[in-house]
């Protein structure tokens, strides 16, 4: 095999010397730079999905002094929902553990529900507790989930909602609120996933502006309608929502805003 | 993405030339005909690996790329020894690029769930007992066994399952600690409580399973005398270290040495800093697809991967710097263990597996907003 004389290796040896440590740390420094480099175009990609990650909102409907009725909040698909600020979903109500229940989306299931020890919560009226299996009662489009004092509307995004793809559809130019019925929202005879989802017109702009939503892409088609599982009746203590046009959402608190510290954290 | 990809091709092109120069100044010293052969494979493997169409198989390009460059450097260090030394070295690394494909795959298909956790710790903890049950078997896997219970113990927690995941922990610590291998145990007991602390968030556990290890532990010391360090001599041949290549080369040196330690006298104190260096990238790169992960099972995974390589690294050069008084085992990568290379290239495939899944969410998404529309 070819070799070196002795004069010749020297010279190359002392280039050498120089050279590959450069191209070493070149290396490195270039390494380094495509990792910020994936890490901006992947931030840049999330920015165009303002949705991604997340199956749908929840909407408060009955909060506390801390957390007005019609604030949302974005769903992971697993998380944790408690009082205290390290959680997914922080719920600042009396009745709510600092770390309450865990949360995972099942596909062609919904939301499950998962209790922690000595946590209660109720799904369309059916308690759930640590023992009771999550996949018993799903939250599905239009569940109310109650966890202490506060009660919570799950809204998923409409192609979560069914597994095969809808027809495209061309963006509304504008879809009234569909306004709330004039009796009781969750009659035995009208399960609460049966209702149409809510669209809002591209003017009102009811989202906050962190992280930005295009109102056409979420809740621009129907969902097919879900069976619905056999339900106890929903208790009395249900509060009752206005009958009235409903008013703009309020953007969700922001999280140094009068939550509690996880001390755990 | 233009960007992203000339930042590809430009890490290739450093890292061929790197390689190409480096195998090419000893095999033109010396005419070795394994040293030619070397100065081919070894950037052809990089180059293979690194511009494999990501359709065909996916792989993390940047976590890939610093750990392809690592192998690379413990193929380089052995050079000294002689050719063969550094070409057993390259088909060790060669044999342990099946588990790269392996850990990736296996990410990509196994879904966390009762029967898998239970097979898996169960698995990981009988690697674990082999010689203690066999005590002749010449094979006695010790790395392998804890990148299996780490997946075992990840799955278990993804389950919201505290106990079992303690349980199979605690089980692995106790048999490391019968093995006589304090380090690898506190090494995986560190990189478990840090774990579950970070995907229970409780306190109470995280202070039970402390306290638990470290009732362990002391049980063990009082009943074991503490084996040797490695000895106050590593200070003096770091600080012997030229900072680049040396003027004149070395002579060849015994190969029960550490690799990590041969690599800085061959080539100098800025090789040895672009390894540290390259092993913070990819723990950087770990902890970067762990926030990504959707998934608590993902980025457990990622998790404990990071803190499993992290620590072991930490424990490696605290040793060298004599502030750690028990052998610490290998620099990752930098190992001519066998076992220890295919345990590393393991959590390089289960990195890629998790990128990977990564990718296919994001993907998802799209198809989702797509169908919204």
């Amino acid at each position: 095999m070819p070799q070196a004389s002795s004069q010749l290796w020297t010279i190359l040896y002392s280039v050498a010397r120089w050279i590959l440590p450069a191209l070493a740390a070149l290396s490195v420094l270039f390494i380094l730079f495509w990792l910020l480099s994936d890490s901006r175009s992947r931030h840049e990609s999330l920015r165009s999905l303002p949705g991604s990650g997340t199956v749908g909102e929840l909407v408060v409907l009955s909060g506390s002094r801390d957390l007005d009725p019609n604030t949302w909040f974005p769903v992971p698909r697993e998380g944790i929902l408690g009082s205290v600020r390290s959680c997914d979903l922080v719920i600042p109500c009396p009745g709510v553990q600092p770390k309450h229940l865990d949360f995972s989306w099942e596909d062609g299931v919904g939301l499950l529900i998962h209790p922690r020890s000595g946590c209660e919560a109720l799904v369309n009226g059916i308690p759930l507790t640590c023992r009771t299996k999550a996949a018993s009662a799903p939250l599905t489009h239009g569940s109310l989930l109650q966890v202490g004092s506060a009660v919570l509307r799950l809204h998923l995004f409409a192609a979560l909602d069914n597994t095969a793809a809808p027809a495209p559809q061309s963006p509304p130019d504008f879809v009234p609120p569909v306004p709330l019925p004039d009796q009781e929202p969750f009659q035995p005879e009208q399960p609460p996933f049966s209702q149409a989802p809510f669209s809002f017109p591209a003017e009102q702009n009811p989202f906050p502006s962190d992280p930005p939503f295009p109102p056409e892409q979420i809740f621009a088609a129907q969902p097919e309608p879900v069976q619905p599982p056999d339900s106890a009746p929903l208790p009395e203590t249900f509060p009752q929502p206005e009958p009235e046009p409903r008013p703009e959402a309020v953007p969700r608190p922001r999280r140094s805003d009068r939550w509690k510290e996880d001390l755990g954290e | 993405m233009r960007k992203h990809v000339s930042f590809r091709f430009r890490v290739l092109a450093l890292l061929l030339l790197f390689f190409a120069g480096s195998f090419a100044l000893s095999a033109s010293r010396s005419g070795s005909a394994s040293l030619w052969l070397l100065t081919a494979a070894v950037p052809g493997v990089i180059l293979f690996l690194l511009l494999l169409p990501s359709g065909l198989f996916p792989l993390d390009r940047p976590s890939l790329a610093a750990g392809l460059t690592l192998c690379g450097l413990s193929i380089l260090a052995p050079v000294s020894f002689g050719p063969e030394e550094a070409l057993s070295q390259a088909l060790r690394c060669a044999a342990a690029l099946f588990f790269l494909f392996a850990g990736a795959v296996l990410l990509r298909i196994y879904r966390p769930s009762l029967p898998g956790s239970v097979l898996l710790s169960a698995l990981a903890l009988g690697l674990l007992s082999l010689p203690l049950w066999l005590p002749g078997i010449p094979l006695s896997p010790g790395d392998g066994a804890s990148a299996i219970l780490l997946l075992g113990v990840v799955s278990f927690l993804s389950l919201r399952l505290r106990l079992p995941a303690l349980l199979c922990a605690l089980c692995g610590l106790f048999l490391f600690l019968l093995r006589s291998d304090p380090v690898s145990g506190g090494i995986w007991t560190l990189a478990f409580i840090l774990l579950f602390w970070a995907s229970s968030g409780s306190s109470l556990w995280t202070g039970i399973s402390l306290c638990s290890a470290g009732g362990l532990f002391i049980f063990w010391i009082l009943l074991t005398p503490l084996p040797d360090s490695a000895g106050a001599s590593v200070f003096s041949r770091l600080s012997a270290m030229s900072v680049v290549l040396p003027e004149s080369v070395p002579e060849s040196i015994l190969p029960e040495d550490s690799l990590f330690l041969l690599l800085g006298e061959q080539y100098g104190l800025l090789f040895l800093l672009s390894a540290v260096l390259l092993a913070v990238l990819l723990l950087i790169r770990g902890a970067s697809l762990a926030l990504q992960s959707r998934k608590q099972f993902y980025a457990s995974a990622a998790l404990g991967v990071l803190l499993l390589l992290g620590i072991r690294a930490l424990a490696f050069l605290l040793n060298l710097a004599d502030l750690l008084p028990l052998p610490a085992g290998s620099f990752p990568f930098l190992s001519l263990s066998p076992e220890t290379l295919c345990t590393d290239m393991f959590f390089l495939g289960i990195l890629s597996g998790i990128s990977a899944r990564n990718e296919a969410d994001l993907s998802e998404d799209v198809r989702l907003s797509m169908l919204a529309r």
